[in-house]
């Protein structure tokens, strides 16, 4: 009798891995013999964790200089392990960056691992808060060629080779792959966050060596897909970009921060002397639907910010939670349905990645519909279904709207365009 | 300098390279991946402070090698009396 089990691929890693796992469940989804699970490797172990470890036929993990994966130990020793160098150019081109957090409402909140760069910015921003005009000071963090700047290339050499041994400790090397066009290309969006182009340098290595049948058109998709590790890419100093003979970026070069674009210039400008308050509404918002706190409130800041993200999927399902939670089951399946959708069709743009697992959305949906279904004391059995009706119907006019505004703008602009009467 | 002077400049360097607390009391025993704020990203940016600071030059692959601080602090003495020599 064939063995019904399917064949296991348990990926552990960072979240260059969890690119690489996301990938292979979207590569290998029309093959039901395959199944692929991932674990975080600076995340605790929960009892299904263990199972996915234990039971795994194949061990995908991250090899770094440091520290060992902690899931290796839970993998049987008779499975075979695919080992993946952990990619990183630590602090080398991001010295001098702002890292600006999504978790504080304000201002930015540094990573220790830009220790560095956060710390000459803070002085610059404390001064300002202090009563300095911001245009000298943002001048001033630009002009800077400090010790950071003068000592970049040792710093860049040592990372040179620190991932040229990590590449060797791996069963295939990326690393050869990106060091000759370190200088005019971009590999990394942040510190680790790989460019997609990087990501699939990873990937293609991995499919190889796991030696699977997979829908190659699948692994081309993934390619031109929009690029994974959004919304944040570390701006560059541009007296470091000289320093390093970096080609792929300089003073005018936009690097995304969230929904806009801006120069290492205005980076700093905002990061010494910016409110983040509205950039970052629609992130409170969803880590207070996380945190379970206050749901009415906590629905007025959706309602308040989320118009203007209508296609970001995070917002659609912690929304959804909330209007769950406060029993607007209508409402809440409509958008849980939204999310749902969105993930299956974009599940690595991360705006649309609503960082639960389509499973889960799933069942919350399901759960959503039965009570949708139950006629609740004191209320008319219909409400919730009218609740729903309305809010697609407020799609549709939305979407009506956005084409109108468009046929007005395109008539103005002819209009603009005709040549004047004789 | 000694062993706990070595100790303790190397908690300074990895607090300011990693923005982290200043660990507590490093020894000999204490692993590099134990101390708070010393991973695998901020571990060349401190062995590039510890070059600034004592002189040296360091082969960063040899750096990943030792079990723990004492292997680094043997091996920093010997460059640094190598620079003095």
């Amino acid at each position: 009798m064939p063995d019904a089990r399917p064949y296991r691929i348990f990926v552990s890693g960072n979240c260059q891995m969890q690119f690489v796992a996301d990938a292979l469940a979207r590569i290998y989804a029309g093959e039901p013999a395959i199944a692929v699970s991932f674990r975080a490797a600076h995340r605790p172990a929960h009892a299904d964790d263990l199972a996915a470890a234990r039971d795994c036929d194949v061990h995908v993990v991250q090899v770094t200089n440091l520290a060992a994966d902690p899931w290796s130990a839970l993998v049987p020793a008779a499975a075979p392990r695919i080992r993946v160098a952990a990619l990183a150019l630590p602090g080398v081109y991001h010295a001098l960056a702002p890292r600006i957090h999504p978790d504080h409402t304000q201002r930015g909140r540094q990573p220790f691992y830009l220790a560095r760069g956060n710390r000459m910015l803070d002085g610059f921003a404390a001064r300002f808060r202090r009563g300095e005009e911001a245009a000298p000071l943002v001048a001033g963090y630009l002009a800077y060629r400090g010790a950071e700047i003068e000592n970049a290339p040792r710093l860049f050499e040592m990372n040179r080779l620190a991932m040229r041994r990590l590449g060797q400790q791996a069963d295939f090397d990326p690393w050869r792959a990106i060091e000759p066009h370190l200088a005019e290309r971009r590999f990394f969006w942040s510190v680790k966050h790989p460019t997609l182009a990087t990501g699939m340098i990873l990937l293609r290595g991995v499919v190889a060596m796991l030696a699977l049948p997979y829908d190659s058109g699948a692994l081309d998709a993934l390619s031109r897909a929009p690029e994974y590790h959004e919304p944040y890419h570390a701006p560059i100093h541009p007296r470091l970009a000289e320093r390093l003979n970096l080609t792929w970026t300089g003073d005018e070069t936009r690097h995304r921060f969230f929904h806009a674009y801006f120069t290492a210039a205005e980076h700093a400008a905002r990061y010494i002397a910016g409110d983040f308050r509205r950039d970052f509404a629609l992130n409170r918002a969803i880590r207070d639907a996380r945190a379970r706190a206050d749901a009415a409130a906590t629905a007025a800041l959706f309602r308040a910010c989320r118009a203007q993200f209508p296609d970001h999927g995070q917002a659609d399902l912690w929304y959804a939670r909330v209007l769950h939670r406060l029993g607007k089951a209508g409402m809440a399946a409509f958008y849980y349905r939204r999310a749902l959708e969105g993930a299956q069709r974009h599940p690595h743009a991360v705006p649309h990645r609503a960082d639960v697992p389509v499973e889960k959305m799933a069942a919350w949906l399901r759960q959503c519909e039965r009570e949708r279904a139950m006629p609740r004391a004191g209320a008319p059995r219909d409400l919730a279904g009218s609740l729903a009706r309305l809010e697609a119907e407020g799609a549709r006019l939305t979407a009506r709207i956005r084409v109108l505004e468009a046929r007005r703008r395109l008539t103005t602009l002819r209009a603009s365009a005709r040549p004047a009467a004789p | 300098m000694s062993d706990a002077d070595m100790l303790r400049l190397i908690a300074d360097i990895v607090a300011e390279e990693s923005g982290a607390r200043r660990p507590g009391r490093l020894t000999r025993a204490t692993r590099a991946i134990a101390v708070p704020g010393w991973d695998s990203l901020s571990h060349a940016r401190i062995m590039l402070s510890l070059e600034d600071r004592l002189g040296v030059r360091i082969d960063i692959a040899r750096s990943y090698e030792f079990d723990d601080l004492g292997g680094l602090v043997d091996y920093l003495a010997r460059l640094t009396r190598r620079a003095d020599a």
